[in-house]
């Protein structure tokens, strides 16, 4: 909404004359506001300029000029900012000049400085609605809840009748923890409404709404009491039962609470969230953690599989509470029924099961046994059910091959991965025109650590059906994984939009989070850092934007009245950056930015002969060309609208054809990001959301105490590590940290003793009354795991610097005979021996190579080059299949 | 699998499965317009862990000279889950709450012509039918079948 001249507050006189313009020029400054308010920007510009031929002082037709310059040039932004701040400052009285600040902050999503501005013309002119409107939505967005019941109230005093202005008083105060006032207001809008048509929606939202804030309210008698008396009003029947049923769970009524659930369930068998709430209507938990409670859980859900024969959800939580022969029972029911139908999943849906080691065994021996059973008989060879001694259904070879498929799982779940390899062999020679056979070979494959074997593999899988996108998403991921970036936008792009620029804008465009960590993480690994760092930046990007979607929520819930759904989005919002993919791309950025601050040397741009450079310079022309053919577009369409003397159909069309296309990215390859100066100031930009939304996360504070002890806030950093140690004392990856930080502390001379001190204490509370070498070998007392064995090397290298011996001893233990190391530990093991320059890092390579013989990491590069060499060629049968 | 109403927080986890198994893909203000104008009639199916493996993403037209009726912008199940039925009951779940809550009488839908898989789907599991081509339905100008199923 423009600023309208409208009845202007009282100023005092100097502001007035200043203000003043005779009638001729006054004409031509409304003519202004309407050429803003019809985006005839450049028209405008050129009437705001001859009012200032005359009155070059004129601080709102200085303002507006600031703000059409910046819409009609928005590379001239910055001087359209400067010439509206002028305008404030010659005539700080209007609130003309502030709303035109705040309007061109708020269109650069500078919401804070949008707000202070709005602010001020509010106070200027305190009966604007139009201000009042963007101020409210301003303070809502920027989570100032006081302020917003402030604003919401201001307005509902100025328009009384509009229903969407009592919402929103009632809203405010909701989120603002004012639920006696919430509930008033509602109650009052719901007693001013006369004659609401029988099953109205929007009135079925409010009321549904309200029940919401008495149950947040803790009024659970008055909420259930509310639902009853409305309930021929509410038309949305399932949040109806739903909330009514917890309702009833809460009170304690168990009886109608356990009718309540079982008549849900018949509606949906299926809901996790039902079963759970009828196991406890009928005084059970599945989430007990007692044998008994697990017990009466499971007897509760045997029970309802009899009623609901057909739900896997009953059958698979009760997988999580039966154990020993009552497991082997449900678990071979539920086994065989979907390897019989031919299910893939099955395997990764009992996988978490695994952690109960007897489950696991149980599992494996099952599989086994149907395996054999199907080769000599053509059954699964056991009784289904009580009634029959054995089950003697012939199944087809399907069923074989499904359980080939379920044990090689099995097998590389448990890093037998040559058994898994022979398994999946074989069921490829039985079937070889399954897709989904050579796609698990790619993953036995890559957790074997063989990159190149499993690109060939899922080549293979995709070339099977080329018209599947998920196969061609997947053999993406693996090019990536195998650093082969040019070619896995390619095959992207088979499944892209034909007219964006590049595959990967319209992946960018579709914010296609995995593609960008993915790209991430291999540039990040050839040391491209600058495409790297660029690619963290896009998805830190995403996130915003998904944050920033809020906005225009902020007015239409109001409209639509779907303000339970309203809620939900504005506490979601707030913890956006909680997703793991956030996470990831602001370890990945800051890994950088931190050798950027350890080491610009190691640190340099890809070299722009290669030929991601040249990609990404070619993406930027492609992306102008794009640019300049839709600036072509619509100087037509708008011909078109000329011509025909027709306007736009309203007025959303024509503010959406005068957008101006996206600004051309001018770094597309990221070497401004690697150029800067400030690595830990770009590093915090990626860390504070975190700090903020993921602060139960230890890997939060682990970054953060690489951040706090570069930045030399030592505090901090010993903030970070106490509270990584109250969320998991026992964490290997934060060992390591806690010695350094005892190592480096006592180096600490020159800061004042009350600092050091701190520190000191704080550092005896992590390691208690032990030397800091006592400390670091009590780790590998917490078991024999690899993991506490590898920290205890890492460890070990910060105390003893020069001497390398140790951490050498140590991290020769993970590929010893016997050890249970994993790729992952052995591989970091590498790093540290890297790291530490040790002389033994050939002969580990070696010990290793013996230990994984499939993995990359310890082959040579003759034997890479091998392997490379042989995903080519089988890449190109691949090709070859696809365009048949 | 735990079937249930596609809340909010399950958005982003829809636009990454939508993105890895369709060729139409929209950005998440998209599914926002969707889960905050009709939250009753968007569904997903999540596995043990919670991670989104299955979803369907609809609306309502409210033309007035129509009847009521649903809309599917888009459904899909990752590679990994067919033949657990999942597309079949977040269709029921979907058109189940179209009904009750805002009246329908019918649920359409569009198809690329080309898409066959897709076609076999909502023809022989889900029982639709094609009401009439739509020329140049789609952004690259191919056709789309418009399909449609009578609720009973």
């Amino acid at each position: 909404m423009p600023p309208k001249a409208g009845t202007k507050a009282p100023v005092p006189a100097a502001a007035k004359s200043n203000r003043y313009l005779p009638s001729k020029e006054a004409g031509l400054f409304k003519q202004v506001l309407q050429q803003y308010e019809t985006k005839e920007w450049k028209k405008g510009l050129k009437t705001a300029e001859t009012i200032l031929k005359s009155y070059p002082e004129h601080g709102e037709t200085l303002a507006m000029r600031g703000l059409l310059l910046a819409n009609a040039h928005p590379d001239r932004k910055a001087e359209g900012y400067d010439l509206i701040k002028e305008g404030c400052r010659k005539d700080v009285g209007s609130h003309i000049v502030w709303h035109v600040l705040g309007l061109l902050y708020r269109s650069d999503k500078n919401f804070e400085e949008a707000l202070k501005c709005y602010t001020q013309a509010n106070r200027i002119e305190r009966d604007s609605l139009n201000i009042l409107g963007d101020m409210a939505t301003l303070t809502i967005h920027l989570r100032h809840y006081d302020a917003y019941v402030d604003a919401r109230q201001a307005i509902l005093r100025m328009q009384p009748r509009l229903r969407k202005n009592w919402i929103g008083l009632a809203v405010a105060q909701h989120l603002a923890g004012q639920y006696a006032e919430a509930d008033r207001t509602l109650r009052n809008y719901e007693d001013m409404l006369r004659e609401v048509p029988a099953g109205e929606y929007e009135h079925s939202e409010v009321l549904l709404y309200h029940a919401l804030v008495l149950e947040e309210a803790g009024e659970l008698e008055r909420c259930i009491d509310f639902l009853a008396e409305h309930a021929t009003s509410i038309v949305d029947r399932n949040a109806y039962s739903v909330q009514r049923a917890h309702l009833l769970l809460k009170l304690g009524r168990m009886e109608p609470a356990e009718w309540a659930w079982g008549t849900l369930l018949e509606e949906n068998p299926d809901s996790y969230e039902y079963i759970k709430a009828y196991v406890l209507a009928k005084g059970a938990d599945v989430d007990s953690k007692t044998d008994e409670g697990k017990a009466a859980a499971a007897a509760v859900l045997t029970a309802l599989t009899e009623k609901f024969p057909r739900s896997l959800a009953i059958r698979r939580i009760n997988l999580e509470l039966v154990s020993g022969d009552e497991f082997r029972a449900k678990a071979s029911k539920y086994l065989i029924d979907a390897l019989a139908k031919g299910v893939p999943s099955v395997f990764a849906d009992v996988k978490s099961l695994y952690s109960d080691k007897a489950k696991r065994d149980i599992i494996g021996e099952l599989a086994e046994g149907y395996r054999k059973s199907l080769e000599a008989t053509a059954t699964f060879g056991v009784s289904l059910d009580d009634e029959t001694a054995s089950d003697e259904t012939i199944e087809s070879s399907a069923a074989y091959l499904w359980t080939l498929y379920f044990l090689a799982q099995h097998y590389s779940a448990l890093s037998s991965h040559a058994a898994a390899l022979t398994l999946i062999d074989q069921a490829i020679g039985h079937t070889p025109s399954l897709p989904e056979l050579p796609m698990l070979k790619a993953r036995i494959l890559k957790r074997a650590g063989d990159v190149h074997g499993a690109l060939a593999a899922m080549t293979e899988a995709r070339a099977l059906d080329g018209q599947d996108r998920f196969l061609n998403s997947k053999n993406a991921k693996y090019l990536l994984r195998a650093d082969k970036v040019e070619e896995a936008e390619k095959v992207l792009g088979l499944f892209t939009k034909k007219d964006a620029p590049t595959p990967l804008s319209d992946l960018i465009d579709m914010q296609a989070l995995w593609v960008l960590e993915e790209e991430g993480k291999s540039f990040a690994r050839q040391s491209k850092f600058n495409l790297a760092l660029k690619r963290y930046h896009q998805m830190f990007n995403v996130f915003q934007e998904v944050e920033e979607d809020q906005y225009d929520f902020h007015t239409y819930c109001l409209r639509k009245m779907t303000l339970r759904a309203y809620i939900n989005l504005l506490r979601y919002s707030d913890q956006v950056r909680s997703h793991p993919r956030y996470f990831n791309a602001a370890k990945g950025a800051i890994e950088i930015y931190l050798a950027l601050h350890d080491d610009p040397s190691t640190v340099v741009p890809a070299p722009l002969t290669n030929g991601a450079a040249e990609a990404a310079a070619a993406e930027k022309k492609k992306e102008e060309e794009a640019k300049a053919k839709a600036e072509e577009e619509k100087e037509k369409s708008k011909k078109k609208v000329v011509d025909e003397g027709k306007k736009p159909a309203n007025k959303k069309a024509a503010e959406e054809d005068e957008v101006p296309p996206p600004a051309v990215d001018q770094d597309p390859s990221g070497d401004k990001l690697l150029a800067t100066k400030e690595p830990l100031d770009e590093a915090l930009k990626f860390l504070k959301p975190l700090e903020k939304v993921a602060a139960g996360n230890v890997g939060t504070w682990l970054i953060s105490f690489e951040v706090a002890i570069r930045r030399e806030k030592y505090l901090q950093a010993l903030t970070a590590l106490k509270t990584a140690h109250s969320l998991s004392p026992s964490s290997p990856l934060l060992h390591p940290l806690i010695v350094r930080f005892a190592v480096f502390v006592p180096t600490l001379t020159s800061f004042p003793s009350a600092v050091t001190e701190t520190l000191q204490a704080g550092v005896k509370e992590l390691i208690g009354d032990l030397s800091v070498d006592a400390f670091n070998s009590s780790v590998l007392q917490k078991g024999n795991s690899s993991e506490y064995v590898l920290a205890a090397a890492k460890g070990a290298s910060s105390i003893h610097p020069e001497s390398k011996e140790e951490s050498e001893g140590l991290v020769f233990q993970l590929v010893r005979e016997g050890s249970d190391a994993s790729l992952k530990i052995v591989t970091e093991a590498l790093g540290l021996l890297r790291s530490i320059q040790s002389s033994r890092v050939d002969e580990f390579v070696k010990a290793s190579a013996a230990k994984f013989p499939l993995a990359a990491a310890f082959k040579s590069s003759e034997e890479l080059a091998a392997a490379a060499q042989k995903a080519e060629e089988e890449e190109e049968v691949g090709k070859e299949v696809v365009e048949d | 699998m735990n079937i249930r109403p596609a809340r909010v927080e399950d958005l982003l986890g829809m636009q990454n499965a939508n993105l890895h198994n369709l060729p139409e893909n929209y950005a998440m203000k998209y599914y926002l317009y969707h889960g905050l104008t009709w939250p009753q009639v968007s569904f997903v199916a999540e596995d043990h862990k919670g991670r989104v493996v299955g979803y369907i993403l609809a609306k309502m037209e409210d033309d007035p000279s129509e009847d009521p009726h649903g809309h599917v912008t888009s459904i899909s199940v990752l590679r990994n889950y067919r033949r657990l039925g999942l597309a079949n009951k977040l269709m029921q779940l979907s058109q189940q709450a179209m009904k009750t809550t805002f009246n329908a009488s019918y649920v359409s839908l569009h198809v690329r012509k080309t898409n066959r898989a897709a076609l076999a789907l909502y023809k022989d599991t889900l029982g639709f039918e094609v009401v009439e081509i739509e020329e140049k339905y789609y952004a690259d100008g191919e056709d789309a079948y418009s399909m449609r199923l009578t609720m009973n």
